[in-house]
């Protein structure tokens, strides 16, 4: 049988809806998996989907369960990846020198009530943005984990970093917080980086 | 199947086919080992996924017949990775089928 537009516009539901394959990215693979096999089968659409879906029940979620998990791996690599590249490297040893330059000319204090903050606005909005992606039908699992695993890295600066900074002697606070306020910089580029990625799949 | 040899598979066909989406790849199979091997469809989407964020492949999308998919090609990095797996497998072949079935020397 040929699967008309209506036709697959049913499967991606029944896989939004009853699956709860909320991804995009995700989605249509499976989809795509699922329109190949039913295209080659005997009937009518409307007489074989709901028996078709039901035997394919299995791989769509073990799918997007396995998917699901090597995206969570995924983001976090994307992490490390991103703190061993050179222009992370770079801009870290840029921000070290500024920030030290700058606790050596006004002091810690002045610094601590300007900047300790800085790894956590710098990336807000971007994380924002993505958090209100998750309510459109835009969503994706790839940028999704990033997002996550980056964010995860500034909340632990948040709740636990930021006090070794503010108590620390002042060449432990700057490398510390430039490190932070260097990923944080860093976190928009891979962001672009995987919207390219993904820019194919709407 | 053994572990690891489903990207092995995977690698091989696309060295072979150029490039492949992954219900062709699950049906190819078959269809070569005349249904003796099959894929566990769970499986290859991770593994298509994995070896993607790995390099080792590329993807292109395409509309066809009224959805998008995903077709999987080796990347210059993967074909030659596709050789070392496929000399390695070889090798475990031998030495297997040496040691299951060993010649009787008089």
């Amino acid at each position: 049988m040929t699967l008309s537009k209506e036709n697959i516009a049913v499967i991606d539901k029944i896989l939004l809806k009853k699956y709860g394959l909320i991804y995009r990215d995700i989605r249509l693979e499976i989809l795509d998996h699922l329109a190949s096999e039913l295209e080659i089968s005997e009937g009518t659409f409307d007489e074989k989907i709901s028996e078709f879906m039901e035997s394919n029940k299995e791989f769509i979620q073990k799918t997007n369960q396995l998917l699901t998990q090597q995206y969570s791996k995924n983001g976090l690599q994307q992490v490390a990846k991103t703190v061993f590249s050179l222009p992370f490297v770079l801009l870290y040893a840029i921000a070290s020198l500024a920030f030290y330059y700058l606790i050596a000319v006004h002091g810690k204090d002045w610094f601590l009530t300007y900047f300790d903050i800085l790894p956590i606005v710098i990336p807000a909005p971007l994380s924002l943005i993505e958090l209100y992606s998750l309510f459109t039908s835009k969503r994706r699992l790839y940028t999704f984990s990033l997002v996550g695993s980056f964010n995860m890295i500034f909340m632990i600066y948040l709740f636990l970093v930021i006090h070794l900074v503010r108590k620390a002697d002042n060449i432990y606070a700057v490398a510390v917080f430039s490190f932070f306020f260097a990923l944080s910089l860093m976190y928009y580029y891979s962001y672009w980086v995987a919207k390219q990625h993904t820019k194919k799949l709407i | 199947m053994y572990k690891g040899s489903l990207t092995t598979i995977v690698m091989k066909l696309l060295e072979e086919n150029g490039r492949m989406y992954g219900y062709e790849i699950t049906q190819k199979v078959k269809e070569i080992t005349q249904g003796e091997l099959k894929i566990t469809e769970g499986a290859l989407y991770p593994a298509l996924h994995k070896l993607e964020a790995d390099g080792v492949l590329e993807v292109e999308v395409e509309n066809v017949d009224n959805r998008l998919r995903k077709y999987y090609k080796l990347t210059e990095k993967g074909t030659a990775e596709t050789v070392n797996r496929l000399a390695e497998l070889e090798d475990f072949i031998r030495n297997m089928q040496a040691l299951v079935q060993p010649k009787i020397t008089n």
